[in-house]
């Protein structure tokens, strides 16, 4: 019996884990190591290139689709985050966590469902599609991550030091930016990075809340589809892979020095 | 008391007043791209396109010629264009590309507009073979941008008679194509995943028309389609190349633009229209009914299929142009081939997709039948 434990723990787990990460990693590995081939269809290796990485900065179709995506994305997490967050707090104040119930109907329909009722709306009151219907639509879906999220988090936090705050003499703003914001924060950071990808990611809603002055990244990868798609994309993805993997070192080494600072005091 | 009630309604008034506030902003955040709309002073067109259809250097340089900008969004499908111009009648959108029998939908339900042939001097410069088709007689609504033919890639180790390839490779079974001695090996092949290419390929194929066709005809076409599967790897049009250069299938459907690419990177491949006949499928170029900027449109559509441009767009892209001007930008090696780029004999053989053939219920009805099967 404990033999048969030991030679799971110590063959048979890290061949499991092994697996689940390969699994995980390989199609991200071999996207990126296809976009440093010098084929144009990635099914064999060709040799080491740039060409791809050149030909994305020459791809004015591409970089203007990259930035309409980037605009919409930051948007709705700047917008998301902040509208789940007020939204937990005057929950609260209203003494309404029915409400919450109302949000988690978001995530359970299908995303489908969802775009053609958004589309609806703009078509009923005449709202023309285009940048603020995109970042509505994409606001919409990611409340349905941020508020459970955020009000996770809230509900752990501990009244005592609110009261402790407010006792000492510190004002609502003082004390929610000095206490509450920073305990907040792990949630915050966490909804907002989701809530980004999320929209990045996004192709049913940015494919019909999206008028004649936008498209998304997710829109035109698809529209693609139809001639093949180049191994411009897998540049692409390598870019986005680098900028997204860079961000999450940064944020881990900000934890780290905290740990440090916090140790040393 | 009265103090406190006098708070409290306070408190009410200032919820609602941050209400209609949040209301306000988010309105005008919504509705601000019709007041940019109202008050924007320069000139410009959005073009609503499949991808590689239409270079964005073409639009850069009606920019530089007219000033007027050209903003190109792109869609995937034919379908895809319905759906949206469906929702709201294409506003916003200037001018569309559709495949011919989308061009027939839109046009029989009233979401194009009509041209106005006096204002488009370069009707006269296209290839009549390509005007006046049945999906819009007299080009009333639409005007060809660009045409492709559809055939059969085959590997040319795998057919033996490269002169005699006909729809047998792709509905007959492997196993008896190579007790024939037609092919040297078993084979699989990557059949079109558009409902509409696969039964009218089939339709030529057991009956040579497309017209007329009577529900046990059908029947037989779904029967046919459903034994195909036997031998379908895939039923992909995009992932093409994929299959072909990793010697997954050596057979499969395909245009003659895709065609172009493939013979880029290999020579191993061929490709024929089948003995029977096959598609030819025209891009053309038509404006919704909610386009105002009737002026700006017209001039765009001379521009885009002027010679210099057809001949930029048919080089980059590789489809024919409409423009017979731009067919000496066609490389010799594809103007020469009948099968890229037919003459006038190989064009009788090719069919254009229609609306009503076969009638959109039986083919999603037969279409469902395969799938399902």
């Amino acid at each position: 019996m404990v033999d048969n434990k030991r030679f799971f723990i110590k063959f048979l787990h890290p061949v499991f884990v092994g697996f689940a990460y390969l699994f995980l990693y390989l199609p991200i590995i071999i996207m990126v190591l296809f976009s440093f081939n010098d084929a144009t269809v990635s099914v064999k290796w060709e040799g080491f290139s740039l060409r791809w990485y050149q030909q994305l900065f020459q791809t004015p179709e591409i970089l203007e689709a990259l930035r309409s995506s980037l605009i919409v994305a930051i948007a709705t997490t700047i917008l998301s985050v902040t509208l789940g967050t007020c939204f937990v707090f005057a929950s609260k104040w209203w003494k309404a966590s029915f409400l919450f119930n109302l949000f988690y109907a978001n995530i359970l329909l299908p995303e489908i469902v969802l775009a053609i009722g958004i589309l609806s709306i703009f078509t009923f009151f005449q709202i023309p599609v285009g940048y603020g219907s995109l970042i509505a639509g994409h606001t919409l879906l990611g409340l349905g991550f941020v508020i459970p999220i955020v009000r996770a988090r809230f509900v752990e936090l501990d009244p005592i030091l609110t009261e402790a705050s407010l006792d000492l003499g510190a004002t609502y703003t003082t004390t929610f930016r000095k206490v509450i914001l920073p305990l907040l924060m792990p949630s915050l950071l966490a909804s907002s990075l989701l809530v980004f990808t999320l929209s990045m990611d996004d192709f049913l809603i940015s494919f019909f809340c999206s008028g004649p002055q936008v498209q998304t990244l997710s829109v035109y990868v698809y529209s693609m589809i139809r001639t093949g798609i180049d191994p411009t994309i897998n540049a692409l993805s390598g870019i986005f892979l680098a900028i997204s993997s860079l961000l999450v070192l940064v944020l881990c080494s900000l934890k780290i020095v905290d740990q440090v600072i916090s140790y040393e005091q | 008391m009265n103090n406190s009630s006098n708070l409290s309604t306070r408190r009410f008034l200032l919820k609602i007043m941050i209400a209609c506030s949040c209301l306000c902003v988010m309105a005008f955040a919504l509705y601000m791209p019709r007041l940019l709309d109202f008050l924007r002073t320069s000139q410009s067109l959005n073009l609503y396109s499949f991808t590689e259809m239409i270079s964005p250097e073409v639009a850069q340089r009606f920019e530089d010629k007219t000033g007027i900008s050209v903003n190109i969004k792109y869609f995937q499908t034919n379908e895809e264009l319905y759906a949206k111009l469906r929702v709201n009648g294409g506003e916003g959108y200037d001018v569309i590309v559709a495949s011919e029998y989308m061009i027939e939908t839109l046009k029989n339900e009233g979401i194009v507009q009509k041209l106005d042939h006096s204002k488009l001097s370069i009707i006269h410069e296209l290839d009549e073979r390509l005007l006046n088709q049945p999906f819009d007689p007299g080009n009333m609504y639409s005007l060809p941008l660009e045409w492709h033919t559809y055939g059969i890639v085959f590997d040319k180790k795998l057919v033996k008679n490269h002169d005699q390839i006909s729809l047998d490779l792709l509905f007959q079974s492997p196993q008896e194509l190579l007790e024939k001695g037609l092919v040297n090996n078993r084979y699989k092949i990557c059949m079109t995943d558009d409902p509409k290419e696969a039964v009218m390929l089939a339709l030529l194929y057991l009956f040579k028309k497309l017209k007329s066709i009577n529900s046990s005809e059908f029947a037989d076409v779904e029967q046919l389609l459903i034994r195909q599967k036997q031998w379908v790897e895939a039923y992909s049009s995009s992932s093409l190349q994929y299959f072909l250069f990793t010697d997954i299938v050596p057979i499969a459907v395909t245009s003659s633009s895709y065609m172009k690419k493939i013979m880029g990177e290999t020579d191993r491949f061929g490709f024929k229209i089948p003995e029977e006949g096959s598609l030819m499928v025209i891009e053309n170029l038509a404006v919704p009914m909610a386009c105002k900027k009737v002026d700006l449109v017209h001039q765009f559509l001379n521009f885009v299929l002027a010679e210099k441009n057809a001949a930029l767009n048919s080089e980059k892209y590789g489809y024919n142009p409409t423009n017979k001007k731009a067919y000496a930008a066609i490389p010799e090696q594809f103007l020469r081939d009948s099968n890229m780029f037919p003459d006038d004999q190989t064009f009788l053989r090719l069919h254009i997709l229609r609306q009503e053939y076969p009638p959109k219920k039986k083919l999603e009805s037969i279409w469902l039948g395969v799938k399902c099967a």
